[in-house]
């Protein structure tokens, strides 16, 4: 109950802020959609690049890529390096008798949630206006599936995110390592291209990261690229990153807390 | 006479930014990692890109990457002279501060665009020269001073097309102060100038129109240096450019009657 007012009181800081978030996601926008030229271009006799991937398939996709994006990704760890912990603003929370690790999931929930809301708003008229270049799941068991492949996403992309920004106890200008991690995650969940159109030594090391969890995974299942068995593999394999991720998190906490002086960086 | 002065504060300016540079070597070093990971970021999006297609639109794999580098070139120009700039706008305008530029003695255009220098950008610009020289070699084409000169000069018009468009754009602020997520969608939107106008002009969508004009930017002088160019798009660019930098003057002058002083 008191998450939920924390959630709601940072619903009206958002909503204050609603124009600032419609550019947020259009800015999540502009690549798939510069994407979705760029194959309309490269595929223009119609055939399919590899099975199961036509024009339709991937405009699909790359449009989903904009909403998962939009709604699942993370940006908390400028806000905890920089805010929390570099000008000391960690002991406020640090005071209340809450979990850090909640607050901020919960602080940072309201603005995935807009930005989702505006996604899904675009994807209604899109389809409504250019239904037969959309291709979306009817199927009632694989989308309950896909909406917990989502949310798991969801939770996986924002441990990650909190545990890189936790790294500002050691390092203090970390601004260089968010865009290294920035691009790998581009490139490995699949925002460039689906992984089935990678080369194979790519697709491989995307399978072994967490990224493709993240985007790319619950986009196909949306889509209905993944037969049940498939959706429940990613499930698993999506539950084992969340636990690894918290134990992470956890070990970091602990010990980044032990170096925290409260009068910033 | 009143070049001279502007070329006098550029310089004092470079020599402020350079002392900016050596006094925090942390920022330098983050930004210049910065810089070198999205260079690199945009050649291999080509190239995973072109891994499953031979061409798009009549640009060959290694066409697309030439013109990859030559965006990276003119980019990191961009970055090095410009960027930071349009990141600063906000700030200023927000925290009433744009009063101070107001009262100089000096263009208020010329004093927000040139004020800051990123010299990280040149990192970027050294890698595409060298994908540039590594790929025209390869690809054996013949390139003519003219050629180089082509390059450059439309190049030049090119950027000045993109900040002309930039600065249309971060004019908005004047009204809207708080909006200043507005760079990151300009980069964004920039990106385009990464692939062929074609890409554009066959989507067919009056929407995205607009767009046109930044496709121009960087593919013309690229089209310079294949010996692919049709003098339509060297026109165009000349054409977009003036009118885009006169409506960027325009704008900015324009705005400037709704500046409250009053900050965000």
């Amino acid at each position: 109950m008191r998450y939920l007012k924390i959630l709601l009181l940072h619903f009206e800081h958002v909503f204050e802020q609603r124009l600032r978030s419609l550019v947020w996601f259009v800015v999540t926008f502009i690549n798939p959609l510069v994407l979705i030229l760029f194959w309309r271009g490269a595929l223009k006799g119609g055939q399919e690049i590899v099975p199961g991937w036509s024009i339709t398939t991937i405009v699909s996709y790359y449009f989903l890529v904009a909403i998962t994006g939009a709604f699942l990704v993370s940006h908390i760890e400028e806000d905890i390096a920089e805010r929390d912990i570099q000008k000391g603003e960690l002991v406020r929370y640090l005071i209340k008798p809450f979990s850090y690790y909640w607050i901020k999931l919960f602080e940072e929930a309201p603005y995935r949630i807009l930005q989702g809301a505006y996604g899904i708003v675009t994807l209604v008229i899109f389809y409504f206006c250019f239904g037969g270049f959309i291709s979306l799941s009817k199927d009632p068991l694989t989308i309950c599936l896909a909406i917990v492949i989502a949310l798991l996403g969801a939770f996986i992309s924002a441990t990650f995110k909190q545990t890189i920004g936790l790294l500002a106890f050691w390092i203090t200008d970390i601004f260089g390592l968010y865009e290294v991690l920035e691009v790998i995650h581009i490139v490995f969940a699949g925002v460039v291209m689906p992984l089935a159109l990678l080369p194979s030594f790519v697709r491989i090391i995307a399978n072994i990261l967490p990224f493709a969890y993240i985007i790319y995974y619950p986009t196909v299942a949306f889509i209905g690229q993944l037969s049940y068995p498939e959706l429940i593999r990613v499930i698993g394999i999506q539950c084992v990153w969340l636990g690894f991720m918290i134990i992470v998190y956890r070990k970091v906490w602990n010990a980044g807390i032990k170096k925290f002086t409260a009068i910033g960086q | 006479m009143k070049i001279k002065k502007y070329f006098r504060v550029y310089k004092t300016l470079l020599g402020l930014n350079l002392s900016a540079l050596t006094a925090y070597r942390g920022g330098f070093y983050a930004m210049m990692a910065s810089s070198v990971v999205w260079g690199s970021f945009q050649y291999i999006s080509v190239l995973l890109l072109t891994s499953r297609v031979k061409s798009i639109f009549g640009w060959s794999r290694n066409e697309l990457i030439i013109l990859t580098a030559a965006y990276s070139f003119f980019w990191g120009i961009f970055h090095f002279v410009l960027a930071r700039n349009f990141s600063r706008i906000s700030r200023v305008i927000d925290y009433g501060e744009l009063d101070l530029i107001l009262a100089k003695p000096m263009d208020s255009q010329f004093l927000m665009s040139f004020w800051m220098m990123n010299f990280t950008g040149l990192f970027r610009t050294i890698l595409g020269s060298i994908i540039l020289i590594y790929m025209l070699s390869i690809t054996h084409v013949i390139v003519t001073a003219a050629n180089v000169i082509g390059f450059f000069l439309l190049g030049l018009c090119g950027l000045t097309l993109i900040y002309s468009f930039w600065f249309i754009m971060v004019t908005f602020l004047i009204w809207y102060p708080r909006l200043s997520n507005i760079i990151e969608l300009l980069y964004n939107i920039t990106g385009i100038t990464r692939y062929p106008p074609q890409i554009i002009y066959e989507a067919k969508n009056f929407v995205l129109f607009f767009l046109l004009p930044l496709t121009l930017a960087m593919a013309t002088p690229t089209k310079v240096l294949l010996n692919k160019v049709i003098y339509g798009d060297v026109a165009w660019l000349l054409f977009f450019t003036f009118i885009f930098f006169l409506l960027s003057r325009w704008f900015w002058k324009f705005a400037l009657k709704f500046y409250t002083s009053a900050s965000g």
